[in-house]
């Protein structure tokens, strides 16, 4: 789940720390605000926190066990901008002293898992589980949704930015990093995350979150007070981040599309493979690929296949993204006691 | 610990009492090691943690963007040697940077052998309607994929294993992160060692308590109360330890002693090192 080094293309693991650092920069003002001097040993601890719930293994059904990230639990529990930094810091501590997950892919890994997860678990738990009470079991579904969507955004996305190395970086059709092309690292990230890695984090979510009802509600309840309060300044900075979270995988393709039409007349000229994905490529972005005529593409017998598939995702990753979308819209909504409920 | 005669015995039906008890001990131990080697006299270790941080980013970026395969090859080795030579255990090296995320990554490259295409080499089969084959470009692109994987984790490797933790967290701030952020990193880092202890605790508890099978509905309560828990009592410890530092006078301003000073010997690892990234870099665009 974790991408290591040498994964992705340097291009990419720069795109993600760009991607990245709003969000942090973000967090770190809000929390600053709400944590003042306490800043610095709370963020430690929930960091230190989600680090060890990392190291949890879960008993899925089936027999088998597997690790959750714990990035909805500690949105819905601390809050979604503490889960961003703390989700963060315990990849970035992984990366650095255990070796899990790649330094360079540290801002890749930290958007995927530390941002992105998060906020759309977040986003989801918050529509679903509208104006009802904390304590309720309406909450633990808000977050069990919440968290497999999350969970499956992250591998949907990690498959994207696997899948995207060999349409870009190849050379004399020789993959330069991950060689697997968008049909094969989409769905290899996707179905143990809509299985055993979705049935982890939904169990540590639910169960988590059921235990911290019941021992702990004042947690909850102090949460969905302050919750309430929302400036309108904050809304503004909300919503140019919500943009540019739905901007930044575009950004990915939108900065590949150049090196991939530079690519794409390299290629042309030379004989042998074609990246795979190149293929997939033209059924989605014909401007940047006018007169690309290569002789094999067009005689693939599997390229509709391809195309279906590729735009299966496609659809998976856009419907995804309008959900997170729309469950951020209605968490930036000020909350006044008189307003409607949220999720329905 | 404890645990080990029981997984030993069963290592083929692991519980997840038993696989979080061998992880949570595993990694303990890793960091322990690393410190242990850090705190030896070696060449790596001697250089100045800014300086080494600087160049192996550097090597990081230039290990990303190589193309050649022989070139790649040649950093990889060229890495082990570093790592003989500045003393660390050959064991180390070769579990660090030929098991774990290596071994992982060929395992996951394999299929690419079959599935990227090219001109054949050879087929497998046909086995039934199935027929494999492996062309001269999907040998090329697996190779690439491992030689520059494990270059990479041999660089995170020889960084973590020849820099102590705190030395390294300070030197980020070359990069410009903020003192703020290093001292989040630096209690984190900390913290997660007593919470992962509280974790071995609660785990051992369990499974000192618990004899025969229990239901999967009550294995996932328990597990999600012992998440509960920890979040409860990291959240208290955060109180206590921000009372702690108030009472020594934490303001909430952060201050550090920066104590590093460059010798000439640093200066010296730090050109000789750019230069050599710079040549490889070099021949690899001359290719």
């Amino acid at each position: 789940m974790h991408i290591p080094d040498g994964y992705i293309s340097p291009a990419t693991a720069l795109a993600f720390y760009g991607a990245v650092l709003p969000f942090w920069w973000a967090a770190g003002q809000r929390l600053k605000r709400v944590l003042t001097g306490q800043l610095v040993p709370a963020l430690a601890l929930f960091s230190a926190f989600t680090f060890a719930i990392m190291m949890f293994n879960i008993p899925v059904p089936g027999g088998t066990t597997a690790h959750a990230v714990g990035g909805t639990l500690a949105a819905v529990v601390l809050g979604p901008w503490a889960a961003i930094i703390s989700v963060s810091v315990a990849l970035i501590i992984q990366a650095l002293f255990f070796g899990d997950g790649g330094i360079t892919a540290i801002g890749a890994n930290c958007f995927i898992l530390g941002v992105a997860l998060p906020l759309t678990g977040y986003g989801v738990y918050r529509l679903v589980s509208g104006r009802s009470d904390p304590l309720s079991r309406r909450r633990l579904l808000a977050a069990a949704i919440g968290a497999y969507v999350g969970i499956n955004v992250a591998g949907l996305l990690v498959g994207l930015a696997l899948g995207i190395q060999p349409i870009f970086w190849s050379e004399n059709g020789r993959a330069l990093y991950s060689p697997y092309g968008l049909r094969e690292a989409v769905p290899a990230m996707l179905i143990p995350h809509l299985t055993i890695a979705g049935a982890a984090e939904v169990i540590a979510t639910v169960f988590g979150l059921a235990y911290v009802q019941r021992a702990h509600p004042e947690l909850l309840e102090r949460r969905a007070a302050t919750a309430r309060v929302a400036p309108s300044a904050r809304r503004l900075t909300l919503a140019i981040f919500v943009l540019l979270a739905l901007f930044s995988p575009l950004g990915l393709l939108a900065t590949g599309s150049a090196w991939g039409e530079w690519g794409s007349d390299e290629l042309a000229q030379r004989v042998g493979y074609v990246p795979r994905g190149l293929e997939e490529l033209e059924s989605l972005w014909s401007a940047p690929l006018p007169d690309y005529t290569l002789p094999w593409m067009t005689e693939t017998a599997s390229f509709a296949e391809q195309a279906l598939a590729y735009i299966l995702s496609a659809i998976v990753g856009i419907a995804l993204i309008f959900a997170t979308t729309f469950a951020l819209r209605i968490l930036l909504r000020p909350r006044q006691g008189q307003q409607a409920t949220a999720g329905g | 610990m404890t645990a080990s005669p029981t997984s030993r015995r069963r290592r083929a039906r692991k519980s997840f009492v038993e696989r979080t008890i061998t992880g949570v001990g595993a990694a303990i131990e890793q960091t322990v090691y690393a410190e242990t080697y850090a705190r030896q006299d070696g060449f790596l270790q001697r250089v100045d943690p800014r300086a080494k941080v600087g160049l192996f980013a550097l090597a990081l970026l230039v290990t990303g963007l190589v193309h050649d395969l022989p070139l790649l090859a040649g950093l990889w080795l060229g890495l082990l040697g570093l790592g003989i030579a500045t003393r660390l255990p050959f064991r180390v090296i070769a579990v660090r940077t030929m098991l774990g995320v290596p071994l992982f990554t060929g395992l996951v490259a394999l299929p690419a052998l079959f599935l990227v295409d090219g001109r054949s080499l050879f087929t497998i089969g046909p086995v039934g309607s199935i027929t494999l084959t492996v062309s001269d470009q999907a040998v090329l692109s697996v190779a690439t994929f491992l030689l520059r994987v494990s270059a990479s984790v041999t660089l995170a490797a020889l960084l973590v294993l020849t820099t102590r933790w705190a030395d390294l967290l300070k030197a980020l701030r070359i990069f410009r992160v903020p003192d703020v952020f290093v001292i989040v990193l630096g209690m984190t880092y900390r913290y997660v060692f007593l919470l992962l202890r509280l974790t071995e605790n609660l785990f051992l508890g369990r499974a000192s308590r618990t004899v025969g099978r229990t239901s999967s509905g009550e294995q996932r309560r328990w597990v999600g109360a012992s998440m509960g828990t920890l979040m409860s009592r990291s959240l208290k410890m955060s109180n206590d330890v921000y009372a702690a530092m108030v009472a020594r006078g934490f303001s909430g301003d952060v201050r550090t002693l920066a104590t590093f000073r460059m010798r000439d010997e640093d200066w010296l690892f730090v050109s000789l090192g750019v230069a050599l990234l710079g040549l490889a870099w070099l021949v690899d665009l001359s290719r």
